[in-house]
């Protein structure tokens, strides 16, 4: 459907060979000055969840457009066997309504993004122009556009940005419900502390990757606490970050 | 695929109102040679204007109908801004070539002299300016002109075409009735052109890595 390329059949996630549908290789961005993205390698396969996490101006949106195909590494290279989606981290409104929106943006969809919004909890009007929504609603009509299409790679900028609690939850099902049909899924998450139940998680620091073998718990503590030093410190030596 | 993002960026610019004061603008120019009955060949030289406004106004508008974040969804959608770029380019050449078959028509039926073997002219001439228009166009979307050095070429391009433009209106008006072979080859070359500027601005879109 997309270009070239061609909707792939799910494989044999039994004997483990789901196949790798976007490589990046030491894959580099810069300025004339400063790296953005730094020999970075990422291999996604089918039915896998990345979540990579890091702070403000880290690279994470940079990283993410290299993998969706929107810039052109200066080093390295990209390759990509499937369909892509990508929902960047906001959007500048279209003279359309979200109703007319979801039926003009061309993408093949497999099941009603309507039905998808009122799990996400969208609380707009479909029949009023888009530059009315709140940026919350705004950011569900996108991911409810994503998760309803038949793209292979879904790629989400700031998976949280915007969201409530019920949204968040949806979030988590539409996610689950892709790998289960297939489909690989790269998310950019700031420190929410939100567990995705991923695959894999990396953190990005400077334009560089790290692999997290554990995400690190962020604990935030709420209302009057008996003892606050004591307990930050116990949740340090737990490896907990505090907030 | 290319075509139904072509479609779909048809209908953005259907739905934002800015083909508005490029449709005004071009009526305006295209009536000055309908409202003065004249010879067809001057009425051909006219509408070549003409396009080359419409050209441009559609180009331009559809190059900046939507924000960055917009246009990242759908240059994945695409396979990457340089693609994504050529389908704009060419979007906007086709919504012009639509305008420009009636127009030829109503303007040759319009004039005074040799509607039938000026029609022919009369198009070409028209598809002619679109192209010239659009060859403008196509670097004046903003993640191409992100680019400082392309953006203080144009500006001197302009000034130039500026010059050139009233020679350009009277070599034209000596076309008359020369309805193949020199006309047909000058569009030929500018739609070469156009190709190749969407080429050149589709590569520096791809390099750009705009973002607003």
């Amino acid at each position: 459907m997309t270009g070239r390329r061609q909707h792939l059949e799910l494989g044999d996630e039994a004997s483990g060979r789901l196949r790798t549908v976007l490589s990046l290789t030491e894959v580099s961005l810069r300025t004339r000055s400063t790296f953005i993205v730094r020999d970075v390698s990422l291999h996604l396969r089918q039915t896998e969840l990345i979540v990579v996490s890091g702070l403000n101006g880290s690279g994470k949106t940079s990283l993410l457009r290299l993998c969706a195909g929107v810039r052109t590494p200066r080093d390295g290279t990209r390759s990509c066997r499937a369909p892509i989606g990508y929902v960047p981290a906001g959007i500048s409104p279209l003279p359309l309504t979200p109703s007319r929106w979801l039926q003009t943006f061309p993408r093949e969809r497999l099941t009603d993004p309507r039905l998808l919004l009122e799990e996400l909890g969208f609380q707009g009007k479909f029949d009023r122009p888009m530059r009315e929504l709140s940026f919350g609603n705004r950011r569900k009509l996108l991911l409810a556009e994503l998760f309803s299409s038949n793209a292979d790679v879904l790629i989400v900028d700031e998976i949280a940005a915007g969201l409530d609690h019920a949204g968040i939850s949806a979030v988590k099902r539409l996610v689950k419900r892709s790998q289960e049909r297939g489909a690989a899924v790269l998310l950019a998450d700031q420190e929410t502390g939100i567990d995705w139940n991923e695959t894999r998680s990396y953190w990005m620091e400077s334009g560089s990757l790290a692999e997290t073998a554990e995400r690190p718990a962020i604990i935030q503590l709420v209302g009057p606490v008996q003892n606050l030093e004591a307990m930050r410190d116990s949740a340090r030596e737990l490896n907990f970050r505090v907030v | 695929m290319s075509f139904e993002i072509a479609k779909y960026y048809g209908r953005i610019l259907l739905h934002s109102g800015r083909w508005g004061p490029g449709v005004v603008v071009f009526v305006l120019i295209a009536l000055i040679p309908l409202g003065n009955p004249a010879e067809s060949s001057d009425i051909a030289s006219g509408l070549f204007f003409a396009f080359v406004v419409l050209g441009t106004i559609l180009g331009r508008q559809i190059g900046s109908v939507d924000g960055s974040d917009h246009l990242d969804m759908v240059a994945a959608l695409a396979d990457g801004h340089r693609r994504l770029h050529r389908i704009r380019s060419a979007t906007s050449w086709c919504l012009g070539a639509l305008v420009a078959l009636p127009t030829s028509a109503f303007a040759i039926v319009s004039s005074t002299t040799g509607p039938i073997a000026t029609f022919g002219l009369a198009i070409v001439l028209s598809l002619t300016g679109l192209s010239v228009g659009a060859t403008g166009a196509t670097v004046l979307h903003p993640p191409v002109l992100r680019n400082n050095s392309l953006a203080v070429l144009l500006s001197i391009g302009y000034i130039i075409v500026l010059i050139v433009l009233p020679q350009v209106q009277d070599y034209l008006r000596t076309l008359e009735n020369q309805v193949t072979q020199k006309p047909l080859l000058v569009l030929i070359a500018c739609i070469g052109v156009w190709v190749l500027m969407t080429e050149f601005a589709s590569r520096v879109a791809s390099r750009s890595g705009f973002v607003s």
